[in-house]
């Protein structure tokens, strides 16, 4: 069995401070880490068994995750060499042109949310276009023969479905525990030069931009609620709701 | 003049664009202020509101919320993608959903927008959706022919009920509902996360000694299952047996940054507030005013733990 396990890499929320009151980021260290999510899948797939491939979009901090995902129990890792973009359909372009490279795939597995962009739209999208099952928001996964069985999490509970394969999964962040890279695969994948494929990507259309960042109102620190324990509940109530 | 004579005569202008109108998704009455938020920038654009609703109950009040069309369907985004809609909202709990209409409409999609709003003279749409858990807003512009959002209700004003307002109610078509591609096998007994640690938690029900007793522990532990909580401590609590070493929060232990910490009876020692600086909002409950948990927290109730944690037991159901 083939799965392609599609990772995105992020700023580190420990490297940068948000600043509500001066509308600004400050941003101390230059420090990625992986989407947590992405992980979870990437444990999904390598519990699976079959061959792996890991996939990423983007520079030197992609390279990174893919190097890992090597040393975690990866077959191979595919980096496409693409600018940044915030269009999910742009991404799914991209992706679409490298699987025809790549060969074919049983399951495509990605993590459920996306930290940094609005990207966790790139699961759905690519199963509408390759006309795919879609499992999202998986927390545990198993194939049998032909068919994915998940436990998802769905407005109503927990609840088992499956799909034929080929299909997307998404998988929900902590949902399994990823395993440790031995630290001697680290170093290992690290070295090697040909622990990571690098593809070019064809331009593609962007019809999503970036314009900047706005902040919400800053925390109200120290608000006393008053009034009965019944008045002040439904005001808590309203306040988790919000958050 | 009805609103169909209007759509013949404006045809030809809808052929050459093709994508036309803003459409709003409404599976319950929640997503109202969906229906707002079109129906005002439809005035300042001059187009219609249509929306598509699964319960036919809905439409007289999808009308008085500002809809001009009303059509009854069964899959609602399964019947957008047939049509040739300019915008489209729909509610975040259909984000999937939103993202394979968008797909096949070639669309640019905002998931979880906080606001929108469309330039009338190039008819691009903007909008901020939150990153990193709210830490801050990202602005974006989608520029495609049809363009896709999904609108967080909570962050958009109430909508206006004018009863007296008038539009049209399609039938229902009675082809929609293509059938999925996912069998669902039904409801399970799952208990995820039995190894999260508590770091990782996104909300928490934190119990100190003002809880007093067995009760008070009861209450925290149904308050923490109704919100989806994990349940910690503080010194106190594991004194009296209530959390593990693990589950302590204190520099020493654990150190937490949830989305929502709910301190029940935590007087708030400096281990304490420290292990929660990185919590984004911390509502704390204690009989005493002057306790320092106060000094750490964004909301401060001044009541007895117990009560207010039936207050709130009630609230949520």
């Amino acid at each position: 069995m083939n799965s392609l396990v599609i990772l995105h890499s992020l700023r580190d929320p420990a490297s940068f401070t948000v600043n509500r009151k001066a509308q600004k980021i400050f941003v101390h260290r230059e420090q990625y880490s992986l989407n947590p999510s992405d992980k979870n899948a990437l444990e999904a797939a390598l519990r699976l068994g079959g061959s792996v491939t890991a996939i990423a979009l983007g520079g030197a901090p992609a390279e990174d995750y893919l190097r890992l995902a090597r040393a975690m129990g990866a077959q191979s890792a595919v980096q496409i060499k693409a600018p940044a973009t915030e269009d999910a359909g742009t991404v799914v372009s991209i992706l679409q042109n490298a699987l025809e490279q790549i060969g074919s795939m049983d399951l495509i597995l990605l993590g459920d949310e996306v930290l940094d962009a609005d990207l966790a739209q790139v699961g759905p999208r690519l199963a509408q276009e390759r006309g795919w099952a879609l499992i999202a928001h998986a927390h545990t996964l198993t194939v049998d023969g032909a068919v994915a069985r998940a436990i998802v999490q769905t407005p109503n509970g927990y609840h088992q479905v499956e799909a034929d394969l080929p299909a997307v999964i998404s998988i929900a962040a902590d949902s399994n525990k990823p395993r440790y890279a031995h630290g001697r695969d680290i170093m290992r994948f690290y070295k090697a030069a040909d622990a990571v494929e690098g593809m070019e990507a064809e331009a593609v259309e962007s019809s999503v931009e970036a314009r900047g960042e706005s902040y919400p109102p800053e925390r109200e620190l120290g608000v006393h609620l008053s009034g009965a324990v019944k008045d002040m509940a439904r005001q808590v109530a309203d306040v988790m709701a919000k958050n | 003049m009805d609103i169909s004579d209007l759509s013949t005569l404006m045809g030809e202008d809808l052929a050459a664009e093709n994508f036309a109108d803003i459409w709003v998704a409404v599976p319950d009455v929640s997503a109202a202020p969906l229906l707002g938020e079109a129906r005002r920038l439809a005035d300042s654009l001059g187009c219609y509101v249509h929306a598509v609703v699964i319960d036919e109950g809905l439409s007289e009040k999808a009308i008085a919320f500002g809809a001009d069309r009303v059509h009854i369907t069964r899959d609602a985004a399964n019947h957008l993608a047939g049509q040739h809609p300019e915008f489209t909202f729909l509610p975040v709990a259909m984000n999937v959903e939103a993202a394979q209409l968008a797909q096949s409409l070639r669309a640019g999609l905002i998931t979880d927008a906080r606001n929108v709003s469309i330039d009338d003279g190039t008819r691009a749409l903007f909008g901020s959706h939150p990153v990193y858990g709210g830490e801050y807003l990202r602005d974006v512009v989608v520029t495609s022919a049809a363009k896709v959002a999904t609108l967080d209700a909570r962050f958009l004003p109430e909508p206006y009920a004018d009863a007296s307002r008038t539009g049209e109610i399609m039938p229902g078509d009675g082809t929609d509902g293509a059938e999925s591609k996912v069998r669902d096998l039904g409801a399970v007994d799952y208990t995820p996360q039995a190894w999260r640690p508590l770091t990782k938690a996104k909300t928490i029900v934190a119990m100190g000694r003002a809880l007093k007793d067995a009760e008070g522990f009861a209450l925290a532990q149904q308050l923490a299952q109704a919100l989806g909580a994990e349940l910690a401590g503080e010194r106190g609590a594991r004194d009296l047996g209530w959390v593990d070493e693990a589950h302590e929060v204190s520099v020493m232990n654990a150190e937490v940054a949830p989305q929502v910490y709910l301190a029940l009876g935590i007087r708030g020692d400096t281990y304490h507030n420290a292990a929660i600086a990185g919590a984004k909002c911390v509502i704390a409950v204690h009989p005493e005013a002057d306790a320092s948990i106060f000094k750490a927290a964004d909301y401060g109730v001044v009541a007895d733990p117990k009560d207010f944690a039936r207050a709130l037991l009630a609230e949520l159901k």
